[in-house]
């Protein structure tokens, strides 16, 4: 079973407001996770611009030797993306619903300022759930 | 008081289709509506007890209304006037028409006389809320704790009612106990009552 | 819970012995997961038949976390309908009196009706801004070619997936950027009064505050204004909806900056 790496949300300013790690590999400090916010958020703008395509919404898989990024934007402009072992499976369905926690945990809970990081116990929680590798193969069936 | 929300007479609530309790509405509707009565009360306070305190007075005023439309509707206007009867009314009939259950359970305390205990594993105004750190205990559950003060003071037993979050053995979260006591005169009269049966 | 307690102790006990057997109890359970379809069961079945300690947890899971990780997001648009019966749903009255004790403290602190007006349509923006994306995730809704289909889904999808009303949508002027959305029910309402006091109040304004924030966050600056009001004597609800500006989508980075 292939292995998620991190797993990082940005708000529609490029902020970084979520960050996790999955074990050993590509573990980075947090000034390496920001750069690499900060970088994919431009990129993914960047894609935007030159994309061929009228109406492009921006790098959706990004493959490389070591890793794949999965990335899903939102309509309001947030960004969800998983960094993850190449060739993983079903991303596309675990960011829906990691989405999905978020309007759930996040944006439903009164304590949570918008735009600002996320600390929400209840959504480390279901996320951790949510990531188990069964549950990713259960998603993807 | 100003009479915004108040309920209408009798035969206008049964004039209306809509008003046997049947209709629903999503959860997050329900939930957006909770989390923006909390974050606005918490623009109007200084700390978290006037917080807790603001909740409970929102709730109160639910539970007050709560009361007279069960009454009307499944009672036939009759009012409970036992207390054991009407704290089972409010841990079964209450509960379930207002978070679709029975509440887990209806305990009695037992350091104190006069303390009652309702437990819910896992509180409907709860069940997207995790608390910051520095709020420390502060459990959402005021307003639940306001809605039973309400339906008890409405029904002549005044009493006090707060929200408490209880570590549970072998569970991530805490179980919220709502937790009643009763004033002075509610035992007197009960226990009252008891003599004169006994 | 006893029940599913026991039927699990079942299926641990015959586990080694006969999968097949254990596969129709994990069948049996599956089909009381509202919304799950016969072959999402089968699949999801033969995936969970072999793996104990992800039975161990289905059977003790909630059944709104089972339908969460079974059933696979549908690709394409959904209808407020369906996705109205599919999602949580709680007692209207909860809502509508929670509602009422909202604005009823609004009256305490802020005393002139007016600013109660305004509060509500504050406290409605606010969350707005929050529900556009849940509307967005559950939907499955991609971007309006205009502003007509706009106010449509509005009406037949988002009050309906919210507040399990449907509303309509009517009176667009000639270039199609102002509408009317009429609610033909409404269950903020429900027991209300307005007493003469609060002659001036838009009991509902939090609907308002609510369309105008969501549609901000998908780049729609607009102004909502209630043109008809039941508690005000009027024979509907209805809500004008005027699009002001459609801010552009492209990237928020200037040359100046």
């Amino acid at each position: 079973m292939a292995a998620i790496y991190s797993l990082y949300i940005i708000n529609k300013s490029g902020g970084l407001i979520f960050y996790k790690d999955y074990g050993s590999a590509g573990r980075m400090d947090t000034n390496d996770s920001l750069r690499v916010a900060s970088l994919w958020h431009s990129m993914h703008a960047i894609s935007q611009q030159l994309s061929p395509t009228t109406g492009c919404s921006g790098i959706e898989l990004l493959e490389a030797d070591t890793f794949d990024l999965h990335c899903f934007q939102s309509l309001t402009g947030t960004k969800f993306f998983v960094v993850c072992e190449p060739g993983t499976q079903h991303m596309e369905s675990l960011l829906k619903v990691i989405y999905e926690l978020y309007t759930d945990y996040v944006l439903k809970n009164p304590f949570y300022e918008m735009e600002m990081p996320i600390r929400c116990e209840l959504f480390d929680i279901n996320l951790s759930q949510a990531v188990q590798k069964d549950r990713v193969a259960m998603l993807g069936r | 008081m100003i009479g915004v929300g108040k309920i209408k007479q009798y035969s206008n609530v049964l004039d209306k289709p809509l008003s046997k309790g049947k209709q629903e509405v999503s959860l997050s509707a329900f939930a957006f509506l909770f989390s923006e009565l909390v974050q606005y009360n918490q623009t109007q306070v200084d700390n978290i007890a006037e917080l807790e305190r603001r909740l409970e007075d929102a709730g109160y005023a639910v539970g007050a209304r709560v009361l007279e439309l069960l009454c009307h509707r499944d009672k036939g206007n009759r009012r409970e006037t036992r207390l054991l009867g009407i704290l089972s009314f409010v841990h079964s009939t209450v509960w379930k028409v207002l978070f679709g259950k029975v509440a887990d359970s209806l305990e009695k305390g037992t350091e104190h006389e006069d303390e009652y205990m309702i437990s819910e594993k896992e509180l409907l105004v709860n069940r997207f809320i995790s608390i910051p750190k520095d709020m420390g205990t502060f459990n959402c559950g005021a307003f639940v704790a306001g809605i039973v003060r309400g339906v008890l003071d409405s029904a002549g037993f005044p009493a006090v009612v707060t929200a408490h979050f209880v570590p549970v053995e072998g569970q991530q979260r805490p179980r919220t106990t709502i937790l009643i006591k009763f004033a002075e005169e509610v035992l007197a009269s009960f226990s009252l009552i008891m003599t004169l049966f006994l | 819970m006893v029940p599913k307690i026991d039927k699990l102790v079942n299926v641990l006990s015959t586990a080694d012995k006969d999968v097949a057997n254990f596969q129709v109890k994990l069948y049996d359970e599956m089909t009381t997961i509202e919304g799950l379809t016969e072959d999402g069961m089968y699949d999801a079945t033969t995936m969970m038949a072999t793996k104990l300690d992800l039975i161990r947890e289905f059977f003790t899971m909630p059944n709104h976390h089972r339908k969460r990780d079974l059933i696979m997001a549908p690709v394409g648009p959904r209808s407020g309908d369906a996705i109205f019966a599919n999602v949580e749903r709680v007692n209207a009255e909860l809502f509508t009196l929670t509602y009422g004790a909202t604005v009823r403290q609004l009256l305490t602190d802020l005393e002139e009706v007016e600013e109660v007006n305004k509060q509500l349509d504050q406290m409605g923006y606010n969350i707005g801004i929050r529900l556009i994306d849940e509307f967005l995730a559950k939907s499955n809704v991609t971007r309006c070619v205009d502003f007509r289909e706009t106010a449509e889904v509005i009406a037949k999808v988002g009050f309906k997936m919210f507040l399990g009303v449907t509303a309509t949508v009517s009176n667009w002027d000639a270039d199609g950027t102002c509408c009317s959305i009429i609610l033909e029910d409404n269950p903020l309402v429900d027991f209300v009064e307005l007493p003469d006091t609060c002659r001036g109040l838009y009991y509902c304004n939090i609907l308002s505050g609510v369309i105008r924030g969501a549609l901000e966050m998908v780049s729609m600056k607009t102004e909502v204004t209630w043109i008809r009001d039941v508690l005000r004597g009027d024979d509907a609800y209805e809500l004008q909806v005027k699009l002001l500006k459609q801010v552009p989508e492209e990237y928020p980075y200037k040359d100046d900056e």
